[in-house]
């Protein structure tokens, strides 16, 4: 018998490489799950809206959204501006982290968003993307 | 010839390792999607804002407690949509027992039965007394986002 039949490595290289390739696999799965743009389009939606119902007429608001424009940008959405829009006669807000995809959610609160920006690298001076609300009423104010 | 005897060898196992990789694969794949594929359930939180927002607009304003003139004093003067209240929340407001107003989907018994059933809206309720009457709010919100084509 040959030293080469003899080599229990070379006998099992096939069986480690279908090994590591399947787990290379299941790890790119994983992470394309957890940096998902359905994922985080949904978590933003929910944050900045529960953010709209505790707010009031003059109220400024400031939300680190790093994570969104940097899987915004991975998905060639890359006008940042786009990716956070307000219906005001619905209350509705969507956001948008992959082209020609938004998602969608209502909130109670009967405000108006007046603006809406997003700041690069200004979130509490981390150098994070922030998402800057400026809130005003909907009916003039009486004075 | 050589090594006439056990020429299969260890290849005899690749069908079970290939089994067993796929198990594992398919294991792994299908606990993640079923973990990061639901969505944040964000009901309970919604449910817990409208009621403290419709407590404090009661407790602090003065709305008329008539089932007349309610309906349009609540939705103006407490700042809240009426079409994203009826449509994704459910309010009802009672005074001294008897019901003052009720809007959206849902009652009293989807919420008594919010945990056993996942359909069910998620809420919260809570009594305050003012100028000696009792006033009950019960909130609930069934809200989930919606994903659209652009």
């Amino acid at each position: 018998m040959s030293e080469e039949e003899d080599n229990p490595l070379m006998d099992n290289l096939m069986f480690i490489l279908v090994l590591v390739i399947a787990i290379v696999i299941v790890l790119a799965f994983v992470w394309s799950q957890m940096n998902g743009a359905a994922r985080w389009s949904d978590f933003y939606v929910k944050q900045v809206a529960t953010s709209l119902e505790l707010s009031e007429p003059g109220d400024k608001i400031e939300i680190d959204v790093h994570q969104a424009t940097k899987i915004a940008n991975r998905n060639q959405q890359l006008d940042f501006q786009k990716i956070f829009s307000f219906n005001e006669t619905e209350n509705e807000i969507c956001v948008a982290l992959a082209p020609e995809t938004k998602t969608c959610y209502n909130y109670f609160n009967d405000i108006k968003v007046s603006s809406h920006v997003i700041i690069s690298g200004s979130f509490k001076d981390t150098g994070k993307n922030t998402l800057a609300l400026e809130i005003s009423s909907k009916t003039p104010e009486v004075k | 010839m050589k090594n006439k005897k056990g020429v299969i060898g260890t290849q005899a196992t690749v069908f079970w390792f290939l089994f067993l990789v796929f198990i594992l694969v398919v294991g792994l794949a299908a606990g993640t999607y079923i973990f990061f594929g639901s969505q944040y359930d964000y009901r309970q939180i919604d449910a817990d804002l409208i009621n403290s927002h419709i407590k404090e607009c009661l407790t602090e304003n003065n709305i008329s407690l008539n089932n007349e003139t309610f309906k349009q004093e609540f939705y103006s003067t407490c700042r809240l949509h009426q079409d994203v209240v009826e449509k994704n929340f459910f309010v009802l407001v009672e005074l001294d027992g008897k019901r003052l107003y009720e809007a959206g989907k849902g009652d009293r018994t989807q919420c008594a039965l919010s945990d056993k059933n996942e359909e069910y809206p998620k809420c919260q309720n809570t009594t305050i007394i003012k100028e000696g009457k009792t006033i009950f709010i019960e909130t609930g919100s069934n809200q989930k986002s919606r994903t659209r084509l652009e």
